[in-house]
């Protein structure tokens, strides 16, 4: 799999416990992901900036694994890449409506075809309940406006639910 | 080999009462009006032709999978499905063979309505890997639960007991039992004849699903030119459903992706599934197709991945 194995960090972070997950999710991960439902503090941060992929098989495995840790346990997402923004907009299982601190936003320039992702918080950029306007956002190459790749009221779907 | 689908919902057979007909008259009403036909005629024709969309509904008999090659043919389980292949087959045929997934109501509920059964000289043959199918079919003939007696039934029926993994022989077709994951167990049968190969995979959750997890049954997936899947639910209602015994579309186009199974049947609809969800339900799983195929290597030489297609009672595949 190389790059696509299938890894869970975890760092304490004062009170709080960051699981960094790398990676694909999928029918392989499950092995690796369910001692961690039992083995953390009871205030957890799900960081999955570095998951490269996530399928079907991979959600189902994930949804077991944060019904058994977000019982009795604070559970947090951040640094959520855009592909797992669309998981949380179609399955609500997959995040059970917990609280979403940060999310990657994909952006492309028109001027000069560059892409990017830019990093959004919650609190400066979106609060749960309602949809943002998105921020504007520069273009990291040729310093033009880019353009989110997905719609405010698609990629922000997640918020409406939470 | 050719496989039709006598029924293809799954749990609980499903009819179009009067107002599921008018329901269905104003969606195709409206097909029609935005397609510009002026007539009956024109709608009808339409309609035959496919362009108001295959299919127009998916039925609602529980299930039974017919599979044949030349003159061999098979049928997968008991469903209401079967007493459709019953009368329509009847005066033609005098032998019949019929192997059971596991023993499920949904799957045993056509037999009591199946003719053949009743006409002396028809031999019937079921086979099964459950030690206890033969008294639970017969069970169903005790005289309260229907009217008719077992013994007074006028085929001869037998049953032959099969082993996990051991291939029977029919004419020219391998059949051959493997386990799936569903509540009481479920075993799904591979057909090969002529280098095609085709497995029916209903009733099962694919709970094991990861190649070190199916150990003995992955062989079953692999090599494989169709796959007749249980995708009951959609994954939303599968992660609330844990332990039901069924599946999703999703998953199996992630199996199907993995493992190079060119063409995935989506079968054991929910009988809740009104048809519109289940043309949405096909559509999604396409669309899951295009959107996942970039990650798997092993479909660089098709660059389209699976074909996936949803079962309806009456359709008919070549493999």
């Amino acid at each position: 799999m190389g790059k696509n194995a299938f890894k869970v960090q975890m760092a304490a972070e004062g009170e709080w416990q960051r699981l960094a997950f790398s990676g694909a999710i999928n029918e392989d991960a499950k092995g690796t992901l369910m001692p961690f439902a039992d083995s953390t503090g009871t205030k957890v941060i799900l960081d999955l900036r570095d998951v490269t992929l996530i399928n079907s098989c991979g959600i189902r495995d994930w949804s077991i694994f944060l019904r058994a840790l977000k019982m009795n346990r604070e559970v947090v997402f951040d640094r959520c890449p855009d592909e797992i923004v669309r998981t949380m907009n179609m399955v609500t299982n997959f995040y059970y409506r917990l609280p979403v601190k940060s999310v990657y936003r994909a952006y492309g320039c028109e001027n000069c075809g560059h892409e990017q992702a830019e990093l959004l918080k919650e609190g400066a950029d979106y609060a749960a309940g309602a949809i943002p306007s998105g921020k504007p956002v520069k273009c990291a190459s040729c310093g033009e406006m880019a353009e989110a790749f997905e719609p405010d009221d698609e990629f922000f779907q997640f918020l409406l639910s939470a | 080999m050719q496989l039709t689908f006598w029924g293809a919902r799954g749990s609980s057979p499903v009819v179009m009462n009067h107002q599921g007909v008018l329901a269905f008259l104003e969606t195709l009403g409206a097909k029609a009006k935005a397609k510009g036909l002026a007539s009956i005629d024109q709608l009808v024709a339409a309609a035959k032709a496919g362009d108001l969309g295959v299919p127009l509904v998916y039925g609602g008999h529980t299930p039974c999978t017919e599979v044949s090659e030349g003159a061999q043919s098979m049928f997968i389980d008991m469903g209401t499905g079967l007493r459709e292949a019953g009368t329509k087959y009847m005066s033609t045929r005098k032998e019949w063979t019929i192997f059971l997934t596991h023993m499920h109501w949904d799957h045993l509920q056509g037999l009591p309505f199946f003719i053949p059964i009743f006409i002396p000289g028809n031999k019937i043959t079921i086979y099964h890997v459950h030690k206890n199918a033969p008294e639970f079919v017969r069970i169903m003939f005790n005289g309260v639960n229907f009217p008719v007696k077992w013994d007074q039934l006028g085929a001869t029926i037998e049953f032959k007991e099969l082993k996990l993994y051991e291939p029977v022989q029919q004419g020219v077709v391998s059949v051959t039992p493997f386990a799936l994951d569903h509540p009481g167990g479920s075993f799904g049968y591979r057909f090969e004849a002529g280098g095609r190969s085709a497995v029916v995979g209903f009733d099962g959750e694919y709970t094991r699903i990861s190649k070190e997890e199916l150990g003995k049954d992955l062989p079953f997936y692999q090599n494989l030119d169709l796959l007749v899947f249980d995708a009951q639910y959609e994954l939303e209602e599968l992660l609330n459903k844990h332990d039901w015994g069924h599946s999703s579309s999703t998953i199996g186009i992630d199996l199907a992706l993995r493992e190079t199974i060119k063409k995935l049947v989506l079968i054991h609809h929910d009988p809740w599934a009104s048809d519109e969800r289940l043309h949405a339900s096909i559509n999604n799983a396409r669309k899951y197709v295009k959107a996942n195929l970039k990650w798997y290597e092993n479909w660089k030489d098709q660059p389209n991945g699976p074909e996936v297609v949803s079962a309806y009672d009456g359709l008919t595949l070549t493999v």
